[in-house]
């Protein structure tokens, strides 16, 4: 099967999108063709990956101590 | 029962009881594979290896095993992973049911949602037999007859086989990471209201199983008074209101305030939850709301417009940095200065794109929720992501050189991390 290129700008629209496996196959099919031959959008898309990894593994908003038991305390003493 | 909810909040924030192993003590390159691998196959993570790898042999075997039954075999992949799902729902383990293998990202929400339900059945006759065949594996005896009938229609027994070894691995699995005490990662539970659960049967041989109370009897007992059933809507997704108010408002004690504050405003206007939307998707859009008021309100976030909530989508954000980025993320992670610098990057971005980023991609709610609590279009919340994401990058890419993976002093001058 041939497949039809696909620019760079295409590519970005849709980055996000591929990553989350959000694309149907024609165009998953055109943006890896694409990838093979540019390394710019293959460090877009290894970047914009390790940003998900990134996040998924470990970014952090610990809730601070106490706070189900301020929290409780507030619904039962309203 | 107010001693006994204390005990459960103790529980809540306890450390887990075997801690990961920091990626700079893996030594064996391929108990290190088996955790980079984990970050792509999702299913079990790799918290969870990282647990294991106090004992890289059994790492290794358990991950060897795991791969054969999970992505290998006869039986579809896809069928496999809801099992997993379920069998998770069932076990309690929020940990484990929050994970979805890529390689079955085609598994609905509605199936995830609904599996452990006690009066919901898949609509494929083939994969309905496997999912009672795990129900009655994790919650009985597995001797059923009716359900070996009913699986023998469309398997054979060389799957059967198959089937068996991977429920008894996945139950045995959720058990361990319950047992480990890993930390879930997301706010919300992943655990639907009213799944069949393992906890409260009376012997191994009960048939009928144990009901959690619904949200909507909690929500009906909630309204005529009762506080512990209000408190216990609140509870799965209290880390997410938090998590919500402080990457909105980028303070803990505002967060906090703003977190009490929604949580009250939900009591006070119960009554009048249509439960069109989940009670947890409400929830954090009252958050949303509460927390974008106090930066109005607030001379301290003036900078920040909310008023940029209603510019357009149009104008397209162009990658400015075409770096390649080879550092494994999860060892980039363990350095502090590279936790602090992707704080600071979500931080700095425009609040519209933070509030979808965090929705998405921190807690990991479906787009279809984080488009319903933002009130926006799925191809809004799409296109903000898309942004959100390229930002990060730009703001996060180590450089064309490499130097922020091989600690070179000339990469400080364009990345002061």
């Amino acid at each position: 099967m041939k497949v039809i290129e696909i620019s760079c700008l295409e590519v970005w629209r849709e980055i996000s999108n591929y990553i989350e496996d959000g694309v149907d196959a024609e165009l998953r099919a055109r943006m890896e063709a694409h990838f093979k031959v540019c390394a710019h959008c293959t460090a877009i898309l290894d970047g914009t990956r390790n940003v998900v990894k990134l996040v998924t593994d470990g970014v952090e908003y610990p809730m601070p101590d106490g706070f189900s038991q301020r929290l409780y305390n507030k619904i039962k003493d309203k | 029962m107010v001693t006994k909810k204390r005990s459960n909040m103790t529980a809540l924030t306890r450390a887990p009881n075997v801690p990961q192993v920091a990626d700079t003590d893996v030594n064996d390159p391929k108990l290190r594979q088996v955790i980079d691998g984990a970050a792509i196959t999702k299913s079990p993570p790799q918290a969870w290896y990282r647990t294991m790898g106090h004992n890289p042999e059994v790492a290794k075997a358990f991950a060897n095993y795991w791969d054969l039954l999970h992505r290998g075999g006869a039986v579809p992949h896809q069928i496999k992973e809801l099992a997993r799902i379920q069998i998770a729902q069932m076990i309690g383990c929020d940990f484990c049911a929050r994970q979805t293998s890529p390689l079955a990202a085609t598994i609905t929400e509605e199936e995830k949602t609904c599996c452990a339900l006690p009066n919901w059945e898949h609509p494929d006759a083939k994969t309905r037999a496997a999912l009672h065949y795990a129900r009655t594996l994790t919650l009985d005896d597995g001797r059923d007859t009716a359900v070996y009938e009913e699986l023998k229609e469309y398997y054979s027994n060389a799957e059967i086989i198959e089937l068996a070894a991977f429920f008894c691995l996945t139950a045995g699995g959720n058990r361990m990471a319950k047992s480990w005490s890993i930390e879930p990662h997301g706010g919300v539970s992943a655990i639907p209201a009213g799944a069949i659960s393992i906890h409260g049967r009376e012997s191994m041989g009960a048939s009928k199983p144990h009901l959690e109370p619904t949200e909507a009897e909690l929500i009906q007992r909630a309204c005529q008074g009762d506080k512990e059933a209000f408190y216990s809507l609140v509870r799965p997704c209290e880390r997410a209101v938090y998590t919500t108010a402080v990457s909105i408002l980028n303070n803990p004690e505002d967060a906090e305030e703003v977190a009490q504050e929604a949580v009250l405003k939900a009591l006070a206007h119960l009554a009048g939850f249509r439960g069109e939307a989940k009670f947890s998707t409400w929830l954090i859009q009252i958050t949303i709301n509460e927390a974008r008021l106090k930066l109005r309100k607030d001379r301290r976030h003036l900078y920040e417009s909310v008023d940029e909530q209603r510019t357009s989508e149009d104008g397209e954000y162009f990658p400015k940095d075409f770096a390649d980025w080879r550092e494994i993320p999860s060892e980039a992670l363990q350095r502090k200065e590279v936790r602090e610098a992707l704080k600071r990057a979500i931080a700095s971005l425009p609040l519209k794109y933070r509030e979808v980023f965090v929705l998405r991609d921190v807690q990991q709610l479906r787009i279809e929720e984080a488009a319903q609590i933002l009130g926006i279009t799925e191809g809004s919340v799409k296109t903000r992501l898309l942004r959100a994401r390229l930002r990060l990058r730009d703001a996060l890419a180590p450089g064309i050189d490499g130097s922020w993976s091989m600690g070179k002093p000339e990469y400080q001058k364009v990345r002061p991390w």
